[in-house]
């Protein structure tokens, strides 16, 4: 189920009603049937691999506390890895192995033909479960934590499963770890005004990021995209520059709303956004943008290599961007916009010092030195993410070749030039909040205002968002994932 | 608590009420190119993309076929091959958007390759399930004005061009019965030569890059069959391939080699006539070397309606 579609606003009051009206020791169950029910909404079959991953990790996790030999917990922590990672690549990643396997072979003289069933399933990618990804990282965080000692694992099959498959998450993160998120659910949450205000703020605020702002966005993206072979050059650059400011929007409206709904259940979702345009540096850039991913890379596989692989920091920075790419689908565009990504974050730590000392020679201020740095990275990234939204590494090349063509000043992806001034004031509007407010504190921006001004504030949300909000009903980009 | 209540029942009557307002005042004006088409019972329809939707006047037909006292009114039903292939959404609609009361209707059925083809290697699960996403799956009111279940589902821009609207082109006038009317002259603007070329030369691109991508779906043509043999028991049924340049005629022809054969053939086991236009040299205009210019589709329709009127002679002598 959507969050901007018409079924959510159903659902949602739905589920916050009931949760307050049922006595606590039931409200797991409540919301459990409505995650399940919010997931079946996609497609019915596939809750089945969401209670297979539940089931598994839940059993194993109980066995590797019990176990007393080392090789036991090992043994059931190797399964739960297995049976997720084994879900991700039936799922996910099946075709893609094979297809780049059969060209790499086929580039040697060895043709094999690829079942055409198995071509038909990738390209409907009907059966691609929404959120695959999300999940399955986050149990299996739990089963690691659980070997690793750091957490005790959960004894309620029911709460386990919720954590699984908490619906404001579910399906596009923040990946929560189960030492935040499982205490939560089992505490007990009375009504708090406060929280439900902010909550519900919060959730307007996504609303507003989602159909006012990056679906606006994201019409001249497609038109743009759709195109790569356009001669104008500007357009392109247009259409690119826009799309990095769509798919922040348009994951941070989700996570927004996530962490809104969950806010008015009582619970506190992890950080995933933290102002990503402000950043410093490359380095900086990745500790703000999708911190529940970054920290989980961090935590379970980078570390992992550095520690106790005793792998150097450019190879396991190289194979984590390798595993993020990855992540985010199945095709080489992500592979090749992560490992870019990871190409310039490895140059910048390795030139810091010698770029220190060359500024500082040249008497540059340093004003002027972050401006461009940021700039320069901004721009790098902008390029990358060509990469990240074509369909084909082919058509990324042509599109950014196609970028050069600079030889006229014609937009032709825009039919109206208030629209793009509509895309240039919201990104700004949202901007500036973020700069003042942070991501996750906007509620603050209303709820620290006298009576008058709040009432002024709501009418002029609600203005906004039915004069120019954008009836796409598309779906989250990250759902894809 | 109660009156935290009251705030966010106020705030959604408030939300509700602004929104329908605008939607009110978006359904008084122009909504899109497509509204017209679901804002009336239908008596007979026109199927099929936006060749037909472009290049068949539903008002022309009604006037020279008089004599034979079709229901009214007919209804330019076609859309575009993104929106209106043949399947069972597609034949789901035309059920729902005809008369309840029905006599006697005509329905014109336009085909072309791009309304039976899906992109390759498509299952009949995916194809449904991509179907259901268009406008024709989207709503399930197709006659009635005004028509919010459309505006509420299918209005692709903001509700603030109720007040300014950016979405309407002159060249494009839309009339009440469907019809798509493409002017090449305009109060604001009128096309040039260098236009025409430039269209003709990107239509023709597209295509032929679009229909590497696509291969022929036995569920479009059996929901065809099937959307002939519904229309059959309501009225006079004819298939009709509109004209095209040469150019496209030969990209669509390399493609799918024996289209007209398929179709006559069709046409024959369903007993139906096949008026087939794409063959001949009839020298009518085209924008971008599919879709017909406003003369041009007047003439194109007062021909069809000649051809219909020789064919529902002959039939009636016949009897």
């Amino acid at each position: 189920m959507l969050f901007n579609s018409f079924e959510f606003l159903y659902f949602l009051p739905l589920i916050i009603i009931g949760f307050y009206i049922l006595p606590q020791k039931v409200r797991w169950l409540w919301l459990l049937i409505g995650s399940y029910y919010f997931y079946m909404v996609y497609e019915p079959a596939l809750v089945l691999l969401l209670v297979a991953s539940t089931l598994v990790d839940y059993f194993c996790a109980l066995k590797i506390y019990s176990a007393k030999t080392q090789q036991i917990k090992k043994i059931f922590a190797g399964t739960s890895i297995a049976v997720n990672v084994g879900i991700l690549i039936a799922f996910k990643y099946l075709f893609f192995f094979s297809a780049s396997l059969a060209s790499i072979l086929a580039y040697f003289g060895i043709v094999i033909p690829i079942d055409e069933a198995e071509q038909s399933y990738h390209i409907s990618q009907i059966l691609l479960p929404v959120g695959i990804s999300f999940y399955t990282f986050q149990t299996m965080s739990y089963t690691i934590d659980v070997y690793r000692g750091r957490i005790k694992p959960e004894k309620h099959l029911g709460v386990f499963a919720l954590y699984v498959a908490y619906f404001p998450q579910l399906v596009a993160g923040p990946i929560e770890r189960a030492s935040r998120l499982l205490p939560q659910l089992k505490k007990k949450v009375a009504i708090n005004l406060k929280n439900i205000e902010q909550g519900l703020i919060m959730m307007a605020w996504g609303f507003f990021l989602k159909i006012v702002v990056a679906d606006r966005l994201g019409i001249y993206v497609d038109e743009a995209f759709a195109n790569p072979e356009s001669p104008h050059g500007f357009s392109l650059i247009l259409g690119a520059f826009l799309f990095c400011f769509q798919i922040y929007y348009d994951f941070s409206a989700y996570t927004t709303i996530a962490i809104g709904i969950a806010k008015v259940l009582g619970v506190d979702l992890i950080q995933n956004f933290n102002r990503p345009i402000f950043f410093t540096s490359s380095a900086d850039f990745w500790k703000r943008w999708h911190i529940s991913l970054m920290q989980w890379m961090r935590d379970y596989v980078y570390r992992p290599l550095v520690v106790n692989l005793k792998l150097k920091r450019v190879p396991a920075v190289l194979i984590v961007f390798f595993v993020v790419g990855l992540w985010h689908g199945a095709n080489w565009t992500f592979v090749v916009w992560s490992m870019l990504n990871a190409l310039l974050l490895i140059a910048e730590v390795s030139t810091n010092t010698f770029r220190s000392r060359l500024f500082k020679k040249l008497q540059i201020p340093k004003k002027i030195i972050s401006f461009l740095g940021w700039f320069f990275v901004f721009c790098y990234l902008t390029i990358t993410l060509v990469f990240f939204r074509s369909s084909s590494i082919t058509t990324a090349l042509v599109y950014l070749e196609n970028m050069c063509n600079l030889g006229s000043l014609h937009i032709n992806i825009l039919n109206n030039y208030l629209e793009l001034f509509l895309c240039l004031i919201f990104i700004g509007i949202v901007q500036l909040i973020h700069y003042y407010k942070g991501n996750n504190k906007v509620y603050e921006l209303v709820l620290e205002q006298p009576k008058h001004y709040k009432w002024i504030a709501y009418f002029g949300y609600i203005i906004i968002i039915v004069l120019f909000g954008i009836n796409r009903q598309s779906s989250f980009i990250y759902f894809q994932f | 608590m109660k009156y935290f209540i009251l705030k966010i029942i106020l705030f959604c009557f408030v939300l509700a009420g602004i929104y329908f307002s605008f939607m009110y005042k978006i359904s008084t004006g122009y909504v899109d190119e497509n509204y017209p088409k679901f804002c009336q019972e239908a008596g007979g329809l026109i199927l099929g993309v936006s060749t037909a939707s472009q290049g068949i006047s539903p008002q022309i037909l009604e006037d020279e076929l008089q004599e034979f006292k079709f229901e009214k009114p007919i209804v330019n039903f076609a859309i575009n091959f993104e929106q209106s292939q043949y399947g069972d959404i597609y034949l789901n609609s035309v059920k729902n958007k005809l008369k309840k009361q029905h006599q006697k209707g005509l329905f014109i059925l336009t085909v072309t390759p791009a309304s039976f083809t899906t992109t390759k290697n498509l299952d009949e699960k995916a194809l449904r399930k991509l179907d259901q996403e268009k406008i024709l799956g989207k709503i399930s009111n197709f006659s009635k004005a005004p028509n919010f279940d459309y505006i509420s589902n299918c209005y692709p821009i903001s509700l603030y061009n109720a007040i300014y609207p950016t979405n309407k082109w002159d060249n494009l006038v839309v009339h009440a019965n469907g019809w798509n009317e493409f002017k090449l002259k305009s109060n604001s603007y009128t096309v040039t030569k260098e236009d025409l070329t430039l269209w003709k030369k990107q239509t023709l691109e597209f295509q032929t890059k679009f229909i590497k991508t696509q291969e022929f779906s036995k569920l479009r043509l059996q929901s065809f069959v099937e959307t002939i043999n519904f229309l059959k028991e309501k009225g006079d049924v004819f298939i009709v391939r509109m004209p095209l340049t040469a150019e496209m005629l030969a990209l669509e022809d390399e493609k799918w080699k024996n289209f007209d054969a398929q179709f006559d053939s069709i046409a024959k086991t369903e007993n139906v006539p096949f008026l087939n236009y794409s063959q001949k040299e009839l020298g009518f205009n085209t924008y971008d070397g599919t879709h017909l210019v406003s003369e041009s589709a007047k003439e194109f329709t007062s021909l069809l309606s000649k051809d219909i009127k020789n064919s529902l002679q002959i039939d009636a002598n016949k009897k």
